[in-house]
């Protein structure tokens, strides 16, 4: 294990590793680990959880800047003291790198604030697998970061390429990410949360897509029962959650900011009624099961402090994650939910509705058998969903055997690769590398 | 050099004989000189018109074989839209015309490079849609507005710039492969732009694009966002006087004029953090005279008062989805504008902006900055913080004088744009200006004019730009942007091995 | 004698935007029916725009393009009807097609003409109309029993074509009986307009027929010309006043008839059966019909005309009357093509003289557009274009205008 305080650290570990023919796997998140940080016998971590620092806050351009080992848990009170939030997922857990969750592409929960698939990532600092730093976007120059007097947040180019789109889903194959600037938006003032159930999730699939055509909700997160009340119950009390809830709940937050914010939260929560009364459904914000409303807000916005985190309150979890087009969805989900229908899914509307990203959860008692069998479950079921639409842009584990069929894609991937990190001593053997 | 008759007459198989040519006046058409520029370009040798990707493929296959340069082109009306040097054919995306899919469901329209804002937009908008694209004219394809040059969409406030609505492409690579790119890589169809694993989306456009270098985008796939603004536009008139109006209640333009650019960004950041209207921009008041103007010598006539009315002006569009909606973003607007210090310009303005709000109004007049004789150039075409874009507006100041009171260029010392986008989370600005080709003198002071404004911003270490160039021939700015030419050079020589990076 | 130097200045400017090429969005609607140039739309080639005739234009003044018959007959495959010029003038100062007329002029001065152009000026000067008709045969299909108003200052002006369909003048004559309005005939003197001519580069031909014409308006005291022709409407109105002759005032038929309409003065049978039309706007009645005002000046730094010049962008044709007539007349619903008015797609009649398949395809085109917009029937007022959009394999029928009008007078 190795443990780099600094960029010029990370460097000279990168460079002693292309001398020594070593591999590197980089971490940034704390434990527990699920899929990018899988162990290479072959290499060693690079953990870049001592890089922690939080290199500013910016409340005027909207902004935050973050070293690599960054998490959730500390992030967001910070980001809270100067009335701004990130774009988060649905509940991480605290030890989550913030650098890590927006180079993953993972889903996040406000889609209204994501014009791209790489959105809240803005701009970064890498050391490529050559040695060599780089920063990318506006963060790039003129100069050196102490130089350049602009607020580094404009994520394309430099010139002609995007090299944010490089390292994004890379699993660290390209460069190891030192810092990366964050896209934050500001805190509301005022927020109503609906709970708008369904027995089918296909109706709540459409309003999710008209409301946020219209970028009407912040928060907006589709969850089957099973997810649910594994995310929002008491201990204890998952089943009589679950037993209360509609198969489907649609999560959808309307928010006011700082100027006039009750009347927003009336226009937008009257948006939210309208859609649904045309799609023949129900928006409460008081609803008929065993939740306190203000508390799944406050979970919504935040990660999940309490001491067992909420994958894992049968001892493991192992997921399947999709991203597929909204005409699709339908469809994957439901194979997803007739072959496992003991499965928690949490679909979360991307890219301003254009596409879902789908979380399948297998939650079991630790037991690697049972793990090796989820594993197992969930790759097949993998193989299922591409003939129905299904892209598996994340793709952990054994996915990259489903993916990289097109040889003139994988050998472009590998170009890049060969550029970047010659000597392949970042994460050797992940995906096509 | 004219083509060698067999490499014609294999070009020749692949599309057809009515779709080649070598002829001098078929190339003369492709080859005058353009008025920005004081040479002529460079002849093609040849012309092809391909129709498919596949044609393209062999195109490019036959042209590596033999040793001939191509250049792809649609519109014309850009530097790498031409021949550069000898030995070189264009190959000419006209017939690749077809929009292959709207998907409603799924927001996305897929199209040809031969697609025209004016072929797309109007489909798109029957189905309550839109796009972003940056300013070219109706005729300007949307394929390379896209997915190959850089620019920046004037009402992108509500949205962000065309870079992020780009998603699945296909395109033929140097070597005559057809690489398809993001969820189209995996069969998956066209909905996004990123790779499973290291990105290819990264290859195909940057901040500014690539025009081709790492390959020839035959297709991609363009997301869609909500049409702001009536479904349905009403229109009257007869060009050059023709409107499109806004026959809607919820949708309003206002103009208020400042005295400060800082002034300005405030109320650009306080109207993004209220997520109030569809469009924010400060807009250049040249191109603006101009486009309110019918002739040269209209402008000329009024062009001091116009400057006098309205140097700053910041152009506001509601377009939210009720009456009552509008009412709030109205009172947020209004106080914004009080505690900015802004000023309401006359109504008649305002009408003005309201019939041309439409973005292809904006589009189709934005080319009278042309009827000054055509020379002119926008430089600084960056994007940052609002922040930072005001500050690099304010430092305009340090150096235009030197060349707007001596007659050197045409230009004014506010004439400038700045939108923001994604609410004012980041920016884009254009100094745009003029100059007298008639004068001898006109493109040297062109050359210094941008010199001068390279060198502000360098004193400022201001990210007024993106460094483009590749290998050795984008050192000079590259290497102050973390030597991102050499990165850029390896990677277009890993795609195309013909390219020397040390040339 | 030509001087493609006086349009230097279109020439440097041209920052090959496209605008010439494209629809203006006011007039947009969708995939189809969005070019405005026929030969760029046929032949694909820049070359074949507004945009590619001017670098030619340029290329053949500074003696970097030979002037060949080839290049001559390319030139002449532009119908020259002008959609290029009024996008152009919608953003900019140029003078697009007038730059292509003085590049046939030079070509055609220079002996450099397509044969089917060439045999128009032969025909005239061996006293026969453009399209061979001798002079003597112009009105044989008049009448006997015409017996025109001898007092009248206002002149019915034949054209060319009634020689071969002469229903669209007699429809004219009625109407104009109908509505009570004076009128002569000149049928010693009428000579063929000379648009044909001058539009193919042969100026000077056409300039004697035009001095003919003037000076028989003069003598016999004409002094409004109405035409029934849309080219000779568009030739007494843009190209007379290039040779001086403004004396006269030119109106079409279909002005007449919305002012009769408006005064009542006209009625119609309410009897018929109901007609699904729409307007197909001859570009001589349409954008290019604005009265020519010569200019001679400089061109100063940054676009600066001094003295201040005239501009012609198409905003002013004959477009509301023709369509202010169909709706008056009961029974007839107008279905509006997307093209129209000053973006109205050419019928492609004068490519035919250099390429016939690119007519042929020009008119089909319309064709396709008039019946996608709903047409039974294709209304115009221009005789060329009547026959090019009657040609084809699968052509609608086409109709004059002023024979509809005068079909269903009560």
């Amino acid at each position: 294990m190795l443990y780099p305080k600094t960029t010029e650290e990370v460097r000279e570990m990168i460079l002693a590793a292309r001398h020594s023919g070593g591999g590197l796997v980089p971490v940034s998140s704390g434990p527990p680990h699920f899929h990018g940080a899988s162990v290479n016998p072959n290499a060693e971590t690079l953990d870049l959880s001592r890089m922690d620092r939080v290199m500013a806050i910016d409340r005027r351009s909207r902004y935050v800047r973050v070293e690599a080992g960054v998490t959730f848990g500390d992030l967001l009170p910070q980001l809270a003291a100067h009335g701004l939030r990130l774009n988060l997922p649905f509940l991480p857990r605290p030890s989550k790198s913030a650098v890590a969750s927006a180079l993953e592409r993972e889903a996040v929960l406000m889609p209204k604030y994501q014009y791209d698939y790489p959105d809240p990532l803005l701009t970064v600092e890498t050391v490529f697998g050559t040695g060599d730093v780089f920063r990318t976007g506006s963060a790039a120059g003129p100069g050196t970061m102490e130089e350049n007097t602009s607020d580094k947040v404009i994520p394309w180019g430099p010139g002609p390429f995007d090299y944010y789109r490089f390292l994004g889903a890379a699993q660290g194959t390209i460069g190891v990410v030192t810092w990366a600037t964050l896209k934050a938006e500001v805190a509301p003032s005022a927020s109503r949360l609906f709970f708008i159930g369904s027995a089918s999730p296909d109706p709540l699939l459409d309003l999710a897509g008209k409301l946020l055509l219209d970028r009407v909700p912040d928060e907006c997160v589709l969850l089957d029962r099973t997810a649910f009340s594994m995310a929002f119950a008491e201990p204890g009390q998952e089943d009589a959650l679950r037993a209360a809830l509609a198969p489907w709940t649609l999560l959808c937050r309307v928010c006011g900011y700082e100027r006039y914010p009750e009347e927003r939260v009336d226009i937008y929560g009257g948006y939210v009624a309208d859609a649904c009364a045309a799609f023949g459904l129900t928006a409460e914000t008081e609803p008929p099961f065993p939740v306190d409303p203000a508390q799944i807000e406050r979970m919504l916005t935040d990660c999940d402090r309490r001491d067992t985190y909420w994958k894992l309150r049968r001892g493991d979890e192992r997921e399947l994650l999709t991203l597929v087009p909204p005409s699709a969805a339908p469809a994957v989900l439901a194979e997803m939910s007739a072959s496992q229908p003991d499965a928690g899914f949490i679909v979360s509307p991307q890219v301003q509705g254009r596409a879902f990203r789908i979380e399948c959860g297998l939650y079991f008692e630790p037991d690697p058998r049972q793990a090796e069998k989820a594993e197992e479950t969930l790759f097949s079921l993998a193989g299922r969903l591409v003939p129905l639409g299904a892209y598996f842009d994340r793709p952990y584990g054994r996915l990259p055997e489903l993916l990289y069929s097109d040889p003139l894609a994988r050998g472009a991937m590998k170009r890049l690769k060969s550029i970047f990190d010659p000597d392949n001593v970042l994460n050797p053997g992940k995906l096509c590398f | 050099m004219s083509l060698p008759k067999a490499v014609y007459e294999e070009l020749e198989k692949v599309v057809g004989s009515r779709n080649i040519s070598d002829k001098e006046y078929v190339l003369a058409g492709n080859r005058a000189q353009t008025p920005e520029i004081p040479v002529r370009h460079r002849s093609a040798d040849a012309i092809v018109l391909p129709g498919s990707t596949e044609e393209v493929a062999e195109i490019v296959r036959i042209c590596r074989r033999h040793g001939v340069r191509y250049v792809g082109t649609v519109s014309g009306g850009i530097p790498t839209a031409y021949a550069t040097e000898e030995n070189t054919i264009l190959i000419h995306f006209k017939r690749m015309n077809r929009i292959l899919e709207i998907n409603e469901k799924d927001r996305y329209a897929v199209v040809e490079p031969g697609v025209r804002h004016v072929q797309l937009y109007p489909e798109v908008r029957k189905r309550g849609l839109s796009y972003t694209a940056a300013a070219v004219g109706p005729g300007g394809s949307v394929l390379v507005n896209i997915a190959c040059t850089g620019g920046d969409h004037h009402n992108q406030y509500g949205s962000s710039r065309p870079t992020r609505y780009l998603l699945g492409v296909e395109m033929v690579t140097p070597e005559g492969e057809i690489l398809r790119t993001g969820s189209l890589e995996a069969g998956a169809g066209w909905f996004c732009p990123e790779s499973a694993g290291p990105s290819l989306r990264g290859i195909v456009k940057g901040y500014s694009g690539n025009a081709g270098h790492i390959g020839i985008v035959t297709k991609c796939a363009i997301a869609l966002d909500r049409c702001k603004g009536p479904a349905a536009t009403r229109t009257e008139g007869v060009s050059p006087h023709s409107r499109i109006y806004m026959d809607d209640e919820c949708s309003r333009v206002y103009v208020f004029n400042y005295s400060s650019i800082q002034d300005v960004g405030r109320a650009m950041l306080a109207l993004g953090e209220s997520e109030v209207g569809a469009t924010v921009q400060k807009y250049f008041y040249l191109p603006l005279s101009l486009m309110m103007t019918s002739s040269a010598n209209e402008f000329w006539e009024k062009w001091d008062g116009f400057r006098k009315a309205f140097p700053m002006p910041l152009v506001v569009h509601l377009a939210p989805h009720s009456v009552r909606e509008r009412e709030y973003e109205e009172k947020i607007l209004f106080d914004v504008v009080r505690e900015t210090g802004g000023v309401r310009l006359p109504r008649e303005l305002e009408r003005w902006w309201e019939e041309h709000m439409d973005y292809f109004m904006i589009v189709s007049r934005l080319q009278s900055v042309l009827r000054l004789g055509g020379s002119w150039l926008p430089i600084k075409t960056g994007g940052e913080s609002v922040r930072h874009l005001c500050d690099i507006g304010d430092s305009i100041r340090e150096f235009i004088h030197d060349f707007t009171d001596t007659g050197k260029i045409f230009d004014a010392p506010q004439n400038y744009q700045i939108i923001p986008m994604e609410y004012g989370h980041f920016a884009s600005f254009e100094l745009l200006f003029m100059w007298d080709r008639t004068d001898p003198n006109s493109f040297r002071y062109m050359q210094e004019f941008c010199a001068a404004s390279r060198e502000t911003d360098l004193k400022h270490h201001a990210h007024s730009m993106t460094a483009g160039g590749y290998g050795r021939a984008g050192e000079a700015l590259g290497r102050l942007y973390c030597d991102c030419h050499l990165w850029a050079g390896r990677i277009r020589h890993s795609f195309d091995p013909d390219f020397d990076p040390d040339a | 004698m030509s001087d493609l130097n006086r349009f230097r200045y279109t020439m440097e400017s041209c920052n090959h935007c496209g605008q010439c090429k494209w629809i203006l969005p006011h007039r947009m609607s969708g995939w189809d029916f969005a070019e405005v140039c026929p030969i760029h739309s046929h032949f694909g080639f820049d070359a074949y725009s507004g945009q590619g005739l001017i670098n030619i234009a340029r290329e053949v003044m500074e003696g970097r393009l030979e002037r060949t018959d080839e290049l001559a007959a390319m030139v002449q495959t532009c119908a020259g009807c002008g959609a290029c010029d009024v996008n152009c003038k919608s953003v900019r100062d140029m003078e697009v097609l007038e730059t292509i007329f003085e590049l046939r002029r030079d070509l055609a001065e220079t002996g450099h003409l397509p044969d089917a152009c060439r045999r128009m000026a032969e025909n005239v000067s061996a006293g026969r109309d453009p399209f061979g008709v001798p002079q003597a045969e112009r009105f044989s299909w008049l009448p006997e029993d015409f017996r025109e108003d001898p007092e009248a200052d206002v002149a019915l002006f034949a054209g060319c074509s009634a020689a071969r369909d002469p229903a669209p003048v007699l429809a004219a004559m009625k109407i104009l009986k109908a509505g009570g309005v004076p009128f002569r005939l000149m049928t010693e003197d009428e000579r063929c307009c000379g648009a044909a001519l001058w539009r193919s580069g042969q100026q000077s031909a056409a300039e004697k027929l035009v001095r003919h014409n003037a000076d028989a308006f003069h003598r016999a005291g004409i002094r409004t010309v109405v035409t029934v022709c849309g080219e000779c409407f568009g030739a007494f109105r843009s190209i007379y006043p290039r040779f001086g002759e403004t004396e006269f005032r030119s109106v079409h038929i279909s002005q007449i008839a919305a002012d009769l309409i408006l005064q009542g003065r006209l009625s119609f049978r309410r009897d018929l059966p109901p007609l699904t039309v729409t307007w197909h706007d001859p570009c001589m009645l349409g954008r290019l019909s604005e009265e020519y005002v010569p200019w001679e000046g400089e061109i100063r730094s940054y676009g600066l005309h001094v003295p201040e010049k005239h501009w012609n962008r198409g905003e002013f044709g004959v477009y509301r009357e023709p369509r202010d007539v169909l709706a008056a007349i009961p029974g007839v619903e107008t279905r509006e093509m997307t093209r129209r008015m000053e973006e109205a797609w050419c019928c492609g009649y004068w490519s035919g003289l250099a390429d016939p398949e690119c007519a042929a395809a020009t008119a089909g085109e319309r064709v396709r557009e008039a019946r996608a917009a709903g047409a039974e029937v294709v209304v115009t007022s221009c005789p060329f274009c009547k026959t090019a959009l009657s040609g084809g394999t699968d052509p609608l029928p086409v109709v004059d205008l002023a024979v509809l009008i005068a079909g269903r007078l009560a």
